[in-house]
């Protein structure tokens, strides 16, 4: 049994050696450290030195917590889309089947794949969020938020394979994939009913979750995800046996 | 090791692989032969745990095939009829990372590089592989973890005659060391000589099974063939078995008139044309 977990630690390992060797996805990991000192620090810095032509301050502080929001999707998002790449290519050399015939499996390849990076993007989201943000988030909300976004971090992932056969197309797939989080934007840009309009989009309720902490849309934004989560699994699936 | 008893698989609707039977020994070299499409590789798949929707009993190594745990896996070597390596890797890189997945001591990665001829090749990258070069490399991977049971999908496909050669030696090693292989191919000169018996596979049926020397003695008959001079050289041709009856034959034999005479035995693959009606390659 122990040696199943020496076996997992070892897929994890070329896992992320494969990140490190490869400049793009290798730069994909490092887009959150980049949100962040541009919008952490930057952005005081902007308010400090335009205070004498126009108040900065005055004009961005309602929108905080879109920063703050997408400080939170971006690890998950960013880490995603780094295991879509990855897997991408290892189906492309047929390494995700030869996984099935040896001790560590199909599954314990998924869980070097998948859920060890989420587990660790969620981990860096929840200090992230409480290191960086820029509203006060409390640590029931940030956890929360957190464990949203890591699901939001699974939805892209499976997109992008789903979608996709080879990591030309998962490039592309990627870049529109981004799209889904613009439902980050809604409550803060489109006044009235009309922000409904993509209620299909998990990060509609993510965003409305943050801004009154109402549990009824904790309740919608699982609802909602779960059913993408089912409509892509099949294809999902597919590409991995 | 194996046995195998009313499979049946399909992957649609439609029936595929039925009414299989077999059985194999440990230290056995059994093979599958059948043309494009027949099967072979899908009952591999099976006997992997692959593919675990099938009805019937695949067991292998006393474990039915549905059921293998990942230990199982420790004792279980497969080369895909496709390799399956890290591209961006060297060979070598991708030996010991495949072998890091084995809790088993793994053999010296030199002495296989070097059985199959890829001793200089050890530190180059794959995709800087030759056709031929990547089926030997995905083959030792297979070794690598010394399995007890091999599966060996087209080994020899796409290679030399001399890394073929080399690679068939290598199979025969493996069976001296009492290891039980499944080796698929579509050449029945290869499965003539390695294997000690083979099963006829078409449209996912097993259409004959025993070792090729009683396939080629029971159904296949031996022939000779004679030349000699009418005008121009003419040849003919008659069963060993009924050589009296051949009053030709007899006529030349008398007076010392015929200019050559062979006996040619069938081979696998007359035998295979004739128990399924197609021919392979
Ligand atoms: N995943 C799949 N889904 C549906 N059909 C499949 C699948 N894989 C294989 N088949 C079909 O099953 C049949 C047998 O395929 P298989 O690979 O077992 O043949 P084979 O005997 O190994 O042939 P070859 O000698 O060309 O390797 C083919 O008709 C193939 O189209
Ligand atoms: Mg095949």
């Amino acid at each position: 049994m122990k040696t199943y977990y020496v076996g997992l630690y070892f897929s994890f390992k070329q896992f992320i050696k494969q990140i490190y060797n490869d400049a793009m996805i290798f730069m994909i990991c490092l887009a959150p450290i980049l949100y962040i000192l541009l919008f952490r620090y930057g952005l005081p810095l902007a308010e400090e030195i335009s205070i004498e032509y126009i108040d900065l301050k005055v004009i961005l502080s309602p929108y905080y917590l879109v920063f703050d929001l997408f400080l939170a999707v971006l690890t998950p998002t960013m880490f995603s889309y780094a295991s879509a790449m990855v897997i991408l290519g290892e189906i492309d050399d047929g390494i995700t089947n030869y996984f099935a015939i040896t001790p560590v499996g199909k599954e314990g390849y998924l869980i070097s794949r998948l859920i060890f990076p989420l587990l660790f993007s969620l981990v860096i989201t929840i200090i992230a969020i409480s290191i960086f943000s820029i509203t006060k988030i409390l640590l029931r909300e940030t956890i929360i938020i957190s464990i949203m976004s890591t699901m939001l971090g699974y939805i892209m992932c499976m997109i992008v394979i789903a979608m996709s056969t080879n990591k030309v197309e998962g490039l592309a797939v990627m870049k529109l994939s981004g799209l889904l989080l613009i439902g980050i934007l809604a409550p803060f840009f489109i006044k009235g009913n009309i922000q409904y309009m993509v209620s299909f989009l998990p990060s509609l309720w993510l965003s409305k979750y943050a801004v009154e902490s109402n549990n009824i849309y904790l309740i919608l934004y699982f609802l909602v995800s779960t059913l993408w989560v089912l409509v892509l699994n099949k294809r999902f699936k597919s590409k991995l046996l | 090791m194996i046995k195998v008893s009313d499979l049946s698989f399909s992957y649609t609707e439609e029936k595929f692989i039925q009414d299989i039977n077999f059985e194999v020994e440990k230290g056995e070299i059994f093979g599958f032969l059948g043309p494009s499409g027949a099967g072979k590789s899908t009952l591999q798949k099976i006997l992997t745990g692959l593919l675990r929707n099938y009805e019937g009993n695949s067991v292998v190594d006393g474990v039915e095939s549905k059921y293998y745990k990942r230990n199982f896996y420790e004792n279980i070597g497969v080369d895909f009829e496709f390799p399956s390596l890290y591209e961006k890797l060297t060979g070598r890189e991708n030996l010991k990372f495949f072998g890091s997945l084995y809790s088993k001591k793994l053999r010296n990665i030199d002495e296989m590089l070097k059985m199959v001829g890829l001793q200089n090749d050890g530190e180059k990258k794959v995709c800087d592989y030759s056709k031929g070069m990547k089926s030997r490399l995905n083959f030792i991977k297979a070794l690598l973890h010394n399995p007890e049971i091999l599966f060996l999908d087209e080994p020899t496909s796409g290679l030399d005659p001399n890394n073929s050669r080399d690679m068939k030696n290598i199979i025969l090693e493996e069976k001296a060391k009492g290891k039980t292989i499944i080796l698929t191919t579509h050449n029945m000169v290869d499965a003539a000589e390695l294997c000690d018996r083979v099963a006829f596979i078409v449209d996912g049926r097993i259409k004959a099974l025993d070792s090729p020397h009683n396939l080629i003695m029971s159904k296949g008959a031996v022939k000779i063939k004679y030349s000699y001079y009418d005008g121009i050289e003419k040849t003919r041709e008659c069963l060993l078995k009924k050589t009296s009856e051949d009053y030709k034959l007899k006529e030349l034999i008398e007076k010392n008139q015929i200019l050559s005479i062979h006996s040619s035995e069938p081979t696998l693959s007359d035998i295979f044309m004739e128990v399924t009606g197609r021919v392979l390659q």
